[in-house]
C-alpha cells in the first residue's frame, strides 16, 4: 500500500487531491469558525441549531453544509442590464487564482525514502520562483472583483471595484518590498530555502518591521476588515451586490482561499514553515506544526475582523503610501546594510 | 509544448487583435490582460519562469489594474463612432502596413537572429534569477542604472504636471 502510494506520480496525484481537499474544507469550516468566533466575541450563542440526520448537533458544525446546500438550490438572477458573459465569468476569474497560489506552499518537511526525493509541497521546489509564483498568480485575483463590479453595472458595485483596484494596487507594493527582506535574507527565491534558512531562528525576529508590514498588508490584499473597502457590509455592500446563489458562494469561497494561501505564506515567510521544537522530527509532526500555525493566523484574521473599526478610505490610502511603504523600505535597508556588513 | 506555444502563441494574436477591434475599452483592457497572461505563459514554455512570473506581477499584476481602474473612472460604456474621412483610414492602413514590414525586415536581418545559433539559454529551469542578475549589474550596469534615472525622472514630472496649480 505505501509503496504504491509512493510512486512519483501516484504521490503527486495524492498530493494535489488532499491539498486541495483540505484547502476547500479549511475554507468551508472557515466560515463556520468566523460565525461562531463573531457570536463569542459579541457575547451571543451565533449559529449552533443545524444538525447532522436532525439529531447530532456538534455545535452547529453543520451549517456549512446547509449553507451550501441552500446556495445551489437557490434562483440564479442575472440582472436584465448586466453584461452576461463578464457577469458569468467574473466568479470563476476570482476563485481559479485563489485556488492556484497554494500549489508553490511547502506544507511539511521533504524525505528520502529509497533514494527517491519526496518534497511537500504541489510545484516542485527546484523552479526557483516560489515567491514569486505566488505574487504573481495571487495578482490575478483582483480581476474578479474588477470584473464582477463592472458587468453588474451598479454604481455601487463600481465603487467596490475601483477601492478594491486602489487598494489593491497599494498594497501590493509595501508587501512585496517587506518580502524582499527575506529573499535578501535567504540569498534564494525559493520556498524551501526560505523555511531551512529559519532553522534555529524564526525570520520574525530579525525582521520584525517586515513581518508587521507585510502582516498589516495581507489583511488589505485579502479585503479583511479593518481594510473591507471593496466590500463594506455597511456602506457600500461592495462588488458582488448583484450576485446571488452559487456565484456568489464562488466570490466567498475566493475569500477565505485567499486568507489562507496569505496566511500558509506569512507562516512560511516569518514563522519559520513547518519548523516548531520537538514536533519537526517527523513528517507528520512536520505538517501538524504547519497547521497549528495556520489556524492560529486564520484565528487571528477573524478575532480582528470582530475587534477593530473600518478605516475611512483615505485613512487608508494614508496609511499604505506613507507609513506601509516607507516601513517596508527601511526594514529592506536594514536587512541589506546588516547583510553588507557580515560579509 | 509545441502544443502549448501553438494554443498561448493563438491566444495571444487573437486576443491583440481584439484589443484593437473591440468597441468596448473595458473589454480590450481584458482582452490585453489575455494577451499578456498568454505571452507570460510562451516565456514557461521557453524555460524562463523568471520572467513569466515578472511579466505577470508587473504587466497584469500592476499596469492592467491602473488601465482598467482609469477606464472605470470615466465610465466609458461604449465608444462614441467617430466620423473619420475615407482617406484617413486608407492612409493610416498603409503606413501601419509599412512600419510593421520595415520592423519585421530590421529584426529579421539584425545581428540577434543572425547569431541565433550562438545563444544559448539562460541557464535553463535554474539558475535563471542569478544569471540575469550577473549579466545586469556587470555588463548592462550602466544602461540599467541610466534607466532608473529616467523612470524617478518620468515619475517627478508626472507628480509636477498633474500638481493643482495654486
Amino acid at each position: 500500500m505505501m509503496a504504491k502510494l509512493l510512486a512519483p506520480e501516484v504521490f503527486m496525484i495524492v498530493k494535489v487531491v488532499a491539498v486541495f481537499i483540505i484547502v476547500l474544507t479549511m475554507v468551508a469550516v472557515g466560515t463556520w469558525v468566523e460565525r461562531r468566533g463573531a457570536a463569542f466575541i459579541q457575547d451571543r450563542v451565533g449559529p449552533n441549531r443545524v444538525a447532522l440526520f436532525g439529531k447530532f448537533r456538534i455545535m452547529g458544525l453543520a451549517q456549512p453544509v446547509a449553507d451550501g446546500i441552500k446556495f445551489f438550490f437557490k434562483e440564479d438572477v442575472i440582472p436584465a442590464n448586466a453584461d452576461k458573459i463578464l457577469f458569468v465569468l467574473a466568479p470563476l476569474i476570482a476563485f481559479i487564482p485563489a485556488t492556484m497560489t497554494f500549489a508553490a506552499i511547502p506544507f511539511g518537511r521533504s524525505f528520502d525514502i529509497n533514494g527517491v526525493h519526496y518534497f511537500l509541497s504541489i510545484l516542485p521546489p527546484a523552479t526557483n520562483i516560489g515567491v514569486l509564483y505566488v505574487f504573481a498568480i495571487g495578482s490575478m485575483g483582483v480581476y474578479g472583483i474588477i470584473v464582477g463590479a463592472w458587468a453588474s453595472n451598479n454604481k455601487w458595485s463600481i465603487l467596490g471595484g475601483m477601492r478594491a483596484s486602489a487598494q489593491i494596487i497599494s498594497y501590493e507594493l509595501a508587501m512585496t518590498m517587506a518580502v524582499v527582506g527575506v529573499v535578501l535574507s535567504t540569498g534564494s527565491l525559493r520556498l524551501d530555502r526560505v523555511i531551512s534558512a529559519q532553522t534555529g531562528l524564526w525570520n520574525v525576529v530579525p525582521q520584525f518591521l517586515g513581518a508587521l508590514v507585510f502582516f498589516v498588508s495581507m489583511f488589505a490584499e485579502t479585503n479583511r476588515l479593518p481594510f473591507d473597502f471593496a466590500e463594506g457590509e455597511s456602506e457600500i455592500i461592495g462588488y458582488h451586490v448583484e450576485y446571488g446563489s452559487m456565484k456568489f458562494s464562488m466570490f466567498a469561497l475566493a475569500e477565505y482561499a485567499n486568507m489562507i494561501t496569505a496566511a500558509a505564506l506569512f507562516v512560511t515567510l516569518y514563522l519559520g514553515g513547518w519548523h516548531f521544537p520537538w514536533l519537526d522530527q517527523w513528517i507528520w509532526g512536520s505538517i501538524l506544526a504547519f497547521l497549528l500555525k495556520l489556524v492560529s493566523i486564520l484565528w487571528i484574521f477573524v478575532w480582528v475582523r470582530w475587534t477593530l473599526p473600518r478605516f475611512r478610505y483615505d485613512q487608508l490610502m494614508r496609511l499604505g503610501w506613507k507609513v506601509m511603504i516607507p516601513l517596508s523600505l527601511v526594514n529592506m535597508i536594514v536587512v541589506a546594510l546588516f547583510l553588507a556588513y557580515r560579509g | 509544448m509545441v502544443i502549448a506555444f501553438y494554443v498561448l502563441g493563438f491566444l495571444a494574436m487573437f486576443s491583440a487583435i481584439m484589443v484593437v477591434s473591440s468597441d468596448r475599452p473595458i473589454v480590450s483592457g481584458l482582452y490585453l490582460l489575455l494577451c499578456f497572461i498568454a505571452v507570460a505563459g510562451l516565456y514557461v514554455t521557453l524555460s524562463a519562469p523568471f520572467v513569466a512570473a515578472m511579466q505577470l506581477i508587473v504587466y497584469t499584476g500592476a499596469i492592467i489594474v491602473l488601465i482598467l481602474f482609469v477606464i472605470m473612472l470615466l465610465n466609458q460604456h461604449r465608444e462614441s463612432e467617430t466620423k473619420r474621412p475615407k482617406w484617413v483610414t486608407a492612409l493610416s492602413t498603409v503606413a501601419a502596413i509599412v512600419i510593421g514590414w520595415g520592423v519585421y525586415f530590421t529584426f529579421i536581418t539584425s545581428k540577434v537572429v543572425l547569431s541565433y545559433g550562438k545563444m544559448s539559454p539562460i541557464g535553463g529551469m535554474k539558475g535563471n534569477v542569478e544569471q540575469l542578475a550577473d549579466v545586469l549589474f556587470s555588463r548592462y550596469f550602466i544602461p540599467f542604472e541610466v534607466i532608473s534615472i529616467l523612470i524617478i525622472a518620468a515619475i517627478i514630472s508626472a507628480v509636477f504636471i498633474s500638481k493643482k496649480r495654486v
